[in-house]
């Protein structure tokens, strides 16, 4: 297997494709494997089903698993520098096609990848499960699969219209949106950014730099240490905002609301005196580090860490 | 200047302003002249206030209901398009694509834009609401994008 990788590589950029199967076929295995360089971009593609992504300390992606039933194939191009991995839909199909849906059976899809290799991953309703990657980069796109991630890389770019968004681990940027879906940090650190419509953000983390939150009507928990001098900014409309800091902590804190309550082991809420309205303007510290909170109606609490 | 600093500015408007002049002569005046027919009003005004309350804490009610109904995950194998989230609750002509995978989605972001500009009618000088409702479009926006891949 290892010299039909090798032989790849050399030849350059290679296609291999598993050739259609009859509909209501029974699913066909996929065991494939592709020299790739330790750092390579590898770009995953899925409709339902599943996609598993372990790493280990080989320069090559052995790639396994089901061909789900009604798919045209399995599409592998490239090696080296980067690889592509496609479950093609049916024939005639778009990718992201109801009827194509409908009429396929889920794939199954394990990668073993590089651990610093850069990963793209793209799903309908398929499952995302990435395991000890370290690339310099992960992003993951899906519409109705859950997303787990477990690792170290720089960068996370995650993103979903309703499946839940697990993180446990992101080193400098870490980057999610979502509709409905709930999304659940630990271990993540530098740049946190998460939007949401409706879906909940729980964060909770060692320490991390900046952190920007927004949402229409989810509730908002952020539990972790801030830079010194690091920046905090978390907007809701009617979700209620809970963030935890650091007794020692050094932050100028404002946090308003204009039908909410505001809940504060810090400085003293004070009501407007003219129309509704209430706010929190106090500093920790030396203030160094700042943190602002505005709501509509949803409730803000503030407690020492 | 920051959104966080024109907020700022902002709510210092709030704040009370003494008038120039002494206003309360010219009130005194008005007062006395329409006292009579002042007390009527408010009695005819009662019920349409009451009216327009009921209507307004039932329009919160359902857009709070169908916030609080978000799509739950469901595997869509073999899956009937009509027990999808939101599918029944919002026409399919105006789901992108006219997918029923993206009904919750767009039941979601449309409650949730009629939500916030609602609030914005409340707090016009809410510089963070523009923010989330300006996200909230593009999160629909977004939707389209994925919407015109279906079909």
């Amino acid at each position: 297997m290892r010299t039909a990788a090798l032989a790849l590589s050399l030849t350059g950029a290679a296609l291999l494709t598993v050739p259609a199967a009859p509909a209501l076929a029974a699913a066909r295995p996929i065991d494939q494997t592709v020299a790739v360089d330790a750092d390579a971009r590898i770009d995953v593609s899925n409709i339902k089903g599943s996609v598993s992504v372990v790493v280990w300390d080989r320069d090559e992606v052995a790639i396994s698993g089901t061909l789900g039933d009604g798919s045209k194939g399995l599409t592998v191009e490239g090696g080296g520098s980067h690889l592509t991995v496609r479950v093609e839909p049916p024939e005639k199909s778009g990718w992201f096609s109801w009827g194509a849906d409908s009429r396929m059976g889920e794939t199954t899809l394990r990668l073993s990848v590089p651990r610093r290799a850069e990963l793209e991953i793209e799903v309908v309703s398929a499952s995302v499960d990435v395991d000890g990657s370290a690339g310099r980069r992960l992003s993951v796109e899906s519409v109705s699969g859950a997303l787990r991630l477990a690792g170290q890389p720089g960068e996370c770019d995650l993103s979903s219209v309703s499946g839940r968004i697990e993180v446990g681990g992101c080193r400098e940027r870490l980057d999610v949106e979502s509709v409905s879906g709930n999304v659940r940090v630990r271990d993540a650190g530098g740049a946190l950014e998460f939007e949401t419509v409706s879906g909940d953000i729980d964060v909770e983390t060692t320490r991390y730099r900046t952190l920007s939150a927004g949402t229409v009507s989810g509730t908002i928990a952020i539990r972790g240490e801030l830079d010194p001098d690091g920046r905090v900014e978390i907007e809701s409309m009617s979700g209620d905002v809970a963030l935890q800091i650091g007794a020692d902590a050094s932050v100028d804190l404002h946090a308003e609301t204009f039908s909410g309550r505001i809940r504060s082991d810090f400085g003293t809420v004070r009501s407007e005196d003219h129309g509704p309205g209430r706010s929190l303007d106090t500093k920790i510290g030396s203030g160094a580090a700042r943190v602002r909170i505005e709501t509509f109606s949803g409730g803000i609490a503030i407690t020492r860490r | 200047m920051t959104d966080f600093e024109i907020q700022r500015r902002l709510r210092d408007l709030r704040g009370p302003v003494e008038p120039s002049r002494d206003l309360w002569p010219g009130i005194a005046t008005r007062l006395t002249a329409a006292a009579a027919p002042a007390v009527a009003p408010p009695r005819r005004r009662l019920p349409l206030a009451l009216a327009a309350g009921v209507t307004l804490t039932a329009l919160a009610g359902v857009l709070a209901i169908a916030l609080q109904r978000q799509p739950v995950e469901r595997p869509l194998a073999g899956t009937d398009p009509a027990i999808l989230p939101g599918v029944g609750r919002v026409p399919l002509d105006q789901v992108p694509g006219g997918d029923p995978r993206l009904a919750g989605a767009t039941l979601v972001i449309d409650s949730a834009q009629a939500q916030l500009e609602a609030a914005l009618e409340q707090q016009p000088e809410a510089v963070f609401l523009v923010g989330l409702l300006n996200r909230t479009h593009a999160q629909r926006m977004k939707l389209e994008r994925i919407g015109a891949q279906a079909g």
